[in-house]
């Protein structure tokens, strides 16, 4: 064996003008069947047990099954399905039905099915679009994150089902979802999550929408930042960053102040699938991490937030979360993080 | 890449494989992130085209192959690249269980009006052939696909797939026009590497009937 990289035959010729052959080669080969996302979760779980690797918080928190819950959860949901069923059948039967892009999958934790007819799914696979009026469900263990066309990611967390009633209009028929309209100024109509309840307006912000498992027609909304609006029963409230409302059937509103961060939003997290961090600067991927993770990112002075954004990151995280890859990468910079309360201090690395 | 081997023969060494391998037994979660990336994907696809795509059977042969080689990481010494070393590792695998299903009573049951494969009706040797190589080259591309960080893949796919145009695929991933024709030219230098790999690891976990290219689990015996 010679020392440059094995080569064979049919491997493509490198230099420039080769791109054609390439990408005839990539039509050629047809698309990929998906590899199921547990078949490599289960190959991560086994490696860091042949490495001796402690687990990661995802997979230490995933066999935590609350042993009453699947009852709990379906008298639960038996209830709020009788509850309220004639006035979700008003609401379906007064949505429009043409058919239009509405939003992509971004990724997957697990299977993720499409409503083909009365009863009968489809498994969806990352990268595929789906029209107006799609309805999406995810099973037990499974989350996904979607790009609506008008820009905003909304993610289902585990046994959550939502109709896309538009381009901005999601219907949450079961369990919760997380909507992230991002930083810049919105170009469409605002982002709407309909239930029979009440419909949740964003005005710039990052929430969730969840049916509460616990209480018969019970919906909570929690903002994380900017504020929403909400509107059913006959009555409008406002509720900002951290803030949590419950809204009751028969316009019961309760509310509660809530962190921005920390357990109850990991979840979002494990939806988001990949950090992708090629090309991004380190200040931009932190950037990132306190979105996704709620964090408030500082510098521990401008200097080093100037060299921060100065290096340029290759590369991948793999499967690591955001809050987990913050710390490596740091480290792997030569910058160390300090959380606190929620609040992420960035500082050159202290020499050992 | 190359270092001086016994009897004074150039023996190939992978040096970066080599150092990830050192750096996942010192339990860097990073390397661990990497190897994972670059290897896990493209295994199972490997695994899953030679056990006729059976999830289950492929899952476990999978999971196998990966906590054996781990297991015994300290006996990798670059020869081979790790995707290569793990293909032939997953090789092995594969000829056990059948060994062991091979000895265990037959629970195969035909049904009498189940076609026979296509090969069984004469198809012209020639033709065969050329279907058993546009197969293993589809599997290389979608191995090599799978070893890309999932967006250089995505672009890939969406740029030679579906045929979407430079901009169109800048609109789908919320870049400006330049930067998406540069994460373009990026995501075809990672496949290009990956694509090697790819045939490199199915070249070398051919079954052969000598010893050559056989890969024991923690030791890997190459040709020089």
């Amino acid at each position: 064996m010679d020392e440059r990289e094995p080569r064979f035959d049919a491997a493509p010729p490198e230099g420039d003008g080769d791109d054609e052959a390439m990408g005839a080669r990539i039509a050629a080969a047809g698309p990929r069947s998906p590899i199921l996302p547990e078949a490599l979760a289960a190959l991560q779980e086994t490696a860091r047990a042949a490495l001796g690797l402690a687990k990661t918080p995802a997979e230490a928190s995933a066999p935590r099954v609350r042993p009453i819950g699947r009852r709990w959860r379906l008298a639960a949901a038996a209830a709020v399905f009788l509850a309220i069923g004639f006035g979700w059948f008003t609401f379906r039967t007064l949505a429009p039905s043409r058919a239009m892009p509405v939003a992509e999958v971004e990724a997957a934790t697990g299977p993720l099915e499409l409503e083909i007819g009365k009863g009968y799914w489809r498994s969806v696979r990352v990268g595929e679009r789906l029209s107006k009026d799609a309805r999406l469900r995810t099973g037990s263990g499974s989350r996904a994150s979607l790009r609506l066309t008008q820009g905003a990611i909304v993610r289902l967390d585990a046994e959550s089902q939502v109709w896309f009633l538009g381009a901005a209009v999601v219907g949450l028929e079961r369990g919760g979802i997380y909507a992230d309209t991002g930083t810049a100024k919105p170009t469409g109509p605002a982002l709407e999550v309909k239930t029979p309840l009440c419909t949740v307006r964003h005005l710039g912000t990052q929430f969730e929408v969840r049916w509460i498992d616990a209480v018969p027609s019970a919906l909570r909304v929690r903002v994380r930042e900017g504020s929403v609006e909400v509107e059913g029963e006959g009555r409008t409230e406002r509720a900002a960053a951290g803030e949590e409302l419950s809204v009751l059937r028969g316009g019961g509103v309760t509310r509660a102040r809530i962190a921005g961060f920390g357990a109850d939003w990991e979840w979002t997290m494990d939806a988001a699938g990949r950090l992708e961090i090629e090309g991004r600067d380190l200040g931009q991927l932190l950037d990132r991490v306190g979105r996704e993770t709620g964090w408030q990112v500082r510098f521990a002075d401008p200097e080093i937030e100037s060299s921060a954004r100065r290096i340029v990151l290759h590369g991948g995280v793999g499967a690591l979360r955001p809050d987990q890859a913050a710390f490596a990468i740091l480290a792997g910079a030569g910058f160390e993080g300090k959380l606190d309360q929620g609040v992420l201090v960035v500082r050159l690395k202290t020499p050992s | 890449m190359s270092e001086g081997g016994a009897g004074g023969q150039a023996v190939t060494v992978h040096f970066e494989d080599r150092s990830l391998a050192a750096r996942m037994r010192a339990g860097d979660e990073v390397a661990l992130a990497i190897f994972a990336e670059r290897c896990f994907g493209p295994l199972y696809r490997f695994a899953a085209s030679r056990l006729a795509g059976d999830p289950e059977l492929t899952s476990e042969i999978v999971q196998t192959t990966i906590a054996k080689a781990l297991a015994n990481l300290a006996g990798y010494r670059g020869e081979a690249a790790l995707l290569t070393w793990l293909c032939a590792c997953c090789t092995n695998e594969i000829r056990m269980h059948f060994r062991r299903r091979a000895s265990a009573p037959d629970e195969v049951e035909l049904a009498e009006d189940q076609a026979p494969s296509a090969g069984f009706y004469g198809v012209p040797k020639e033709d065969a052939e050329a279907d058993l190589q546009r197969k293993e080259v589809a599997l290389q591309v979608h191995m090599a696909l799978d070893g890309l960080p999932e967006h250089y893949a995505r672009a890939l796919e969406w740029k030679y797939l579906e045929r979407l145009s430079v901009a169109e695929i800048a609109a789908r991933i919320g870049l400006e026009g330049k930067a998406a024709e540069s994460l373009l030219t990026r995501a075809r230098q990672a496949f290009r590497a990956s694509y090697g790999r790819a045939g490199a690891a199915v070249q070398a976990a051919e079954p052969t009937d000598g010893n050559e290219g056989k890969v024991e689990h923690g030791r890997t015996r190459t040709s020089v």
